[in-house]
């Protein structure tokens, strides 16, 4: 079955051990929840913002801090 | 106006409400309630919840509109707050159990008819039974109430009727608008205040739509936000997509649009508060934009990368 982009999101936004992971080492993490890693992949995931996705992740699970 | 207005008088009122609730309910019931409000607030103290910025500000407007002609009544001001604190709770026990959002709020409900009723009290010590006052309480309150019902119903929104629901689901917040009118002789301008809040409750509603697209989308609610993401995203795109790839940059260009739209209305209106507060606000919201988009463009970097090929688990 294939892990949508989708579910690697609603993951790193549900899962706080995963997020944790995730933040430390993105494409271990990948790898670990069953994505298939591709090289344009690991090269994306390498060279991720974390701070940003963390910001995003944060914001998306809510409560929104603004609103 | 004082420069913390509602500071104290919000801290007052709640202080009211547990009095109240403390002399004429069992103890277990008054503890209960009170530690509902105290709940409802990330300081976990009631009087917190109303001072957050991110708060619809239905304690400021009517002391705006009393300041755009020079007049400060402090003591009605305090009642209003009072009034709008209690409403604010008899919505908010409604809306939870509505939106399936509740703790104990189902074993609170029959609360609502006291929150009611120190809603409505305070315009009755104010307005008589035949004053013009309660034909516009009792259709903006229903229409309040006629605004979440069809919300609840919609499968989806578009512009006109965001604007319709957004702005009436916040009807309530008139009411306080009309009592000031009347208490200060009808020399506000009645109208352009009514359009103002009703402008304004479709920013900040559409903001909450904004920040909050992703629970929402997750509960399957209805918003215009998720509305629009679900036409404007392409064929074979997620909502998710649409959102990192433009959907969220789309939002807050369409918020400042309409900011500034409130701001000419604010300048007409004579409301120096009401332009430092849309200011505020709108730097805010342009403090978070920056702060997330980052995280979008990373996210969005790391679909394109998982779009070249099919995955397997």
């Amino acid at each position: 079955m294939a892990v949508t982009f989708q579910q690697l999101v609603d993951h790193v936004i549900t899962n706080a051990q995963f997020r944790h992971e995730f933040e430390k080492n993105p494409v271990a993490a990948a790898e670990s929840y069953g994505v298939h890693m591709t090289e344009p992949l690991k090269h994306a995931l390498q060279k991720l913002d974390i701070n940003g996705i963390k910001q995003v992740a944060i914001q998306m699970q809510g409560p929104a801090q603004f609103t | 106006m004082k420069n913390d207005f509602p500071r104290h008088e919000v801290r007052a009122a709640v202080a009211a409400i547990h009095e109240k609730l403390r002399e004429g309910c069992s103890e277990q019931v008054a503890e209960r309630v009170c530690a509902w409000m105290d709940t409802l607030s990330p300081s976990g103290q009631a009087p917190d919840y109303f001072l957050q910025p991110s708060m619809f500000p239905m304690l400021l407007v009517p002391a705006w509109m009393s300041e755009s002609v020079d007049v400060w009544d402090g003591r009605f001001q305090s009642e209003l707050v009072y009034s709008s604190v209690n409403a604010y709770y008899s919505i908010r026990l409604l809306d939870n159990v509505m939106d399936g959002h509740e703790t104990c709020e189902k074993e609170l409900l029959p609360l609502s008819a006291f929150f009611h009723a120190e809603f409505q009290g305070v315009y009755e010590r104010y307005f008589d039974a035949s004053h013009p006052f309660w034909s516009s309480f009792r259709s903006l309150w229903l229409q309040t109430a006629d605004a979440v019902v069809r919300e609840a119903q919609l499968a989806t929104m578009d512009a006109q009727s965001f604007r319709e629901i957004a702005a009436n689901k916040l009807s309530a917040a008139k009411i306080p608008l009309i009592a000031v009118h009347h208490h200060l002789g009808g020399q506000t301008d009645l109208a352009q205040w009514l359009l103002f809040c009703d402008e304004l409750a479709a920013w900040w509603q559409f903001l909450d739509d904004l920040m909050d697209w992703y629970l929402d989308d997750q509960r399957g609610a209805c918003t215009y936000f998720l509305s629009e993401a679900e036409r404007r995203r392409g064929r074979e795109e997620t909502r998710l997509r649409w959102v990192l790839r433009e959907g969220f940059e789309w939002g807050v260009e369409t918020l400042e649009q309409w900011r500034e739209a409130l701001q000419r209305s604010a300048h007409t209106l004579h409301s120096d508060d009401a332009l430092n507060f849309l200011d505020e606000r709108g730097a805010m919201v342009m403090q978070e934009a920056r702060r997330l988009l980052p995280g979008m463009q990373a996210f969005e970097e790391v679909a394109l990368a998982m779009d070249k090929e099919t995955l397997e688990v």
